[in-house]
């Protein structure tokens, strides 16, 4: 398959998972903007992996987390890891606003772990290979994104179901 | 007590106000080249009109500074549409290598500058942390007071704040508009929020009437400009393409500097009518098979322009001849290597004979 039959068909699915990493629609624009120029670069190899979307998907964990030390000189400093969501939630409930505002506070490397986990429907083991750290790790920083959102683990309630492995173009 | 369910629902609501992808660009065809070496960059100089064709190259005498300039591949295409509201127009536009600028006239007479600078040009670092903070089409903007960001320098022109905005990765954008003094200091901001949101990522391309190609070793071109709108000169040019000189131009040394010294510029004007050639003071030539002439002021003095019979003119000042570096250019070899770069449309005077900008210049 072509790089752009194929970027085309998962577009909308990087975006919203970019969206949902970054809390910031420019930033996420950023993101999947360099990502898809090095996927092109390398598209030779990415094509024959099974799953291409979950590598790219790792690739946009990797660029945002890296974003910050790449494009610093260029970005003021307020700005930089610091942004509220550019999205207007007005229409949502003030309570699911808040929490939105709280996520986007999170640092990034928390924040990529509720994504992978509660969005894309990751195992513990599969966000600790893509962060390339430890399971142990994704659940250390996983509890305490969680305390920080205020958020209960109520044993017994089934998580939401996980768009894996679709994720990029679940919704 | 929130829930994982809620966390749930709030990244769904989140993945819904994602955007939509349509402003990335895919990469297709070959691999993206790799940068060149970095060039020198220059300024400004413009007019314009409307009708038949002449172009003009004028050489003005200018200090300038050499400022590293890192150019894309695609250096040359245009970077920004402007989706105006009603009322308002573009005046003019220029390709610069270091940033893209449009200058825009608001419905009340305003003018304002619109500039896409090219990645890494602006210093974000500049912007004070205390600023205003704006959404400019979903981008992050800051409210500023810098004075180079603004157009019109007129003395009676105010211009108290600017935007600037993260126009895409890298790249930042600026807008700044002016009014003459007693101008409401909010609704100039307002104006500059209306432009500024008037950027698009959807750029239409930029014609002119001739290419370039072969100019005299070390020349560059700095700056090229179209003007649409009506302007207060009768019959002001249309095109400019401003020409400079590297320090590593074919020029000779000059044992003593006879002045301060400063690098010539050649602009190219295309005119919509013929330019009035003195006759009488000019020197035929034949230019590409075009009839063409020297121009000199006083008779006998260094030329000051060459001209072509309604296609081409070039003016010259006699105290271009000395560089910033000491080096003495050849004035009349140089306008003949100029002249002899420039390969015009078909049909000059129609619009759609002309070249795209990323043809037109090298």
């Amino acid at each position: 398959m072509r790089f752009e039959d194929w970027v085309r068909s998962r577009l909308a699915g990087l975006m919203r998972f970019a969206m949902v990493l970054c809390c910031d629609a420019g930033l996420a624009e950023d993101v999947v903007q360099e990502v898809l120029v090095k996927a092109y670069q390398r598209w030779d190899t990415i094509e024959r992996l099974d799953r291409p979307e979950a590598y790219v998907r790792r690739m946009i964990v990797n660029e945002h987390l890296n974003w910050r030390r790449k494009w610093a000189r260029y970005l003021p400093s307020a700005s930089v890891g610091a942004t509220e969501p550019v999205a207007d939630f007005a229409d949502e409930n003030a309570e699911r606003a808040e929490l939105l505002a709280e996520l986007a506070k999170l640092p990034p490397r928390q924040r990529a772990v509720l994504a992978l986990r509660y969005y894309a429907g990751l195992s513990d083991a599969e966000i600790a290979e893509t962060l390339s750290c430890r399971p142990s790790t994704v659940r250390s920083q996983a509890a305490r994104a969680l305390a920080a959102l205020r958020i209960e683990l109520r044993p017994g309630v089934p998580v939401p179901p996980s768009p894996k492995p679709g994720a990029d173009h679940a919704h | 007590m929130r829930t994982e369910t809620d966390l749930h629902d709030a990244y769904t609501t989140l993945a819904d106000h994602a955007p939509d992808g349509t402003r990335l660009v895919i990469p297709t065809g070959r691999a993206p080249a790799t940068r060149r070496p970095r060039r020198t960059r220059s300024l400004v100089i413009v007019a314009a009109a409307v009708g038949i064709a002449v172009p003009l190259i004028v050489v003005a005498v200018t200090r300038q500074t050499d400022e590293s300039v890192a150019p894309a591949a695609s250096r040359w295409a245009p970077m920004f549409g402007l989706d105006l509201p009603e009322g308002w127009h573009v005046d003019s536009r220029y390709l610069e290598p270091l940033r893209q600028r449009a200058v825009v006239y608001g419905a009340d007479g305003q003018v304002c500058d619109v500039v896409v600078y090219h990645a890494g040009v602006f210093d974000p670092d500049r912007i004070p942390a205390d600023r205003g903070k704006v959404t400019i089409n979903g981008r992050q903007g800051f409210i500023v007071a810098m004075s180079d960001l603004v157009p019109d320098r007129t003395p009676g022109v105010v211009f108290p704040r600017q935007l600037v905005w993260r126009y895409d990765a890298g790249r930042w954008a600026s807008s700044a508009c002016s009014s003459r003094a007693g101008a409401d200091r909010d609704k100039l901001l307002a104006d500059e929020l209306t432009t500024a949101r008037a950027v698009t990522r959807h750029p239409e391309p930029l014609r002119f009437p001739l290419r370039i190609s072969g100019l005299p070793s070390g020349w560059t071109v700095s700056s090229a400009s179209r003007v649409f709108g009506p302007r207060m000169a009768p019959n002001p040019p249309e095109v400019a393409l401003e020409l400079r000189p590297s320090s590593s131009a074919s020029t000779s040394p000059v044992p003593a500097a006879p002045r301060p010294l400063s690098r010539p510029v050649v602009t190219v004007y295309f005119w919509p009518r013929a330019w009035p050639v003195q006759q009488p003071r000019s020197t035929p030539l034949t230019i590409n098979g075009h009839s063409a002439w020297l121009w000199h002021e006083p008779p006998g003095a260094t030329p000051q322009g060459m001209a072509t019979a309604g296609i081409l003119f070039m003016v010259n000042d006699t105290t271009i001849g000395v560089d910033a570096s000491g080096w003495l250019v050849d004035v009349d070899a140089t306008l003949r290597q100029i002249a002899s770069a420039l390969q015009f449309a078909s049909d000059p005077a129609d619009q759609s004979t002309w070249f795209d900008s990323v043809d037109a210049l090298p």
